[in-house]
């Protein structure tokens, strides 16, 4: 969806030590699920957020989103 | 050819009719007119104001027009890497195929479209500074601000004015033949990226992301995170288990 061009198991990997640095990959899905079960929990929703916010970031400054 | 077009005038600007070019005969260089071997050296006679109108008719006699016409569709629509290969197994059919029709160019287009080389797809490019901004927007389905004329202004023009600094200033396009990524050979889309260009398209996409301020012709914007990050991502686990 954001990328026009596949990209490697090792973007992924460092895309995903930019979402949860160090931590092991359920650990996201254990907050993510925790705030889609509580939305209104504004300190969750603000540490999801966060997360999501650098990921993205990271992500629109990749070569990859440069190329159509 | 310069000879064929003389007695051609324009009105003084002052004048209302003056964008309706005048023939004056008497500007005119009379007599037959030979053409160089480019043309194989064909000859345009004497023929007055319709003069133009035979040199026309010379152009379209000539096989590298039709050449010209399916390289440029070819460039627009596939790849602008016209390789020798491609040049004599796809532009050169293609341009028979076009003087065959008399110069209606819509069959050659459809072969073309139907063809298995337009669905490889092989072509990559760089984005335009309008198509990054909008990947950064749309592509991202960042919801424009509703209801407030200004806010959705601003958010406009935020848009308008990156995409002005990175060079493509839209209703503004360098000279009639548009911005040069889209024709200037070799480099084509290339050209949208430069040492300078390339820190401001991550900064802007950035900006888009996370907010902030960025200054531009000395007027500083504000940029406030318009990406709802949480809605979006909800979205795109929608989006995944769709595709899934």
């Amino acid at each position: 969806m954001m990328f026009n061009y596949a990209i490697t198991e090792t973007q992924i990997a460092s895309l995903k030590d930019i979402l949860i640095p160090g931590l092991p990959d359920f650990e996201w899905t254990v907050e993510y699920a925790s705030y889609l079960s509580d939305p209104t929990n504004q300190p969750l929703a603000t540490s999801v957020e966060n997360k999501l916010k650098s990921l993205f970031s990271v992500m629109v400054r990749m070569s990859e989103f440069q190329i159509m | 050819m310069a000879k064929v077009l003389t007695g051609w005038r324009v009105l003084p600007i002052s004048n209302p009719d003056t964008l309706t070019a005048q023939f004056s005969p008497t500007r005119h260089s009379p007599g037959d007119k030979q053409l160089s071997y480019r043309f194989n050296n064909s000859i345009i006679a004497e023929n007055g104001e319709q003069e133009f109108r035979d040199l026309i008719d010379v152009i379209f006699q000539q096989d590298e027009c039709a050449r010209f016409i399916m390289r440029k569709l070819y460039r627009w629509f596939v790849d602008h890497d016209i390789t020798e290969d491609i040049e004599a197994n796809i532009i050169e059919p293609l341009a028979s195929l076009i003087r065959n029709n008399n110069y209606v160019i819509a069959p050659a287009l459809k072969v073309l479209f139907k063809s298995e080389h337009f669905y490889q797809s092989t072509a990559c490019m760089i984005k335009s500074p309008l198509d990054l901004m909008m990947s950064a927007t749309r592509g991202l389905e960042v919801i424009p601000p509703q209801g407030n004329v200004e806010k959705e202004y601003d958010h406009a023009y935020h848009i308008y004015i990156m995409s002005a600094d990175l060079e493509q200033a839209l209703f503004y396009h360098p000279d009639v033949a548009g911005w040069k990524a889209y024709y200037q050979e070799p480099q084509f889309d290339k050209l949208w990226i430069n040492n300078l260009m390339l820190p401001k398209r991550h900064e802007f996409c950035r900006l888009m992301v996370e907010g902030g301020t960025f200054s531009y012709n000395d007027v500083n914007y504000n940029i406030t995170d318009l990406i709802p990050v949480l809605t979006l991502s909800i979205r795109y686990q929608r989006h995944r288990i769709r595709t899934a």
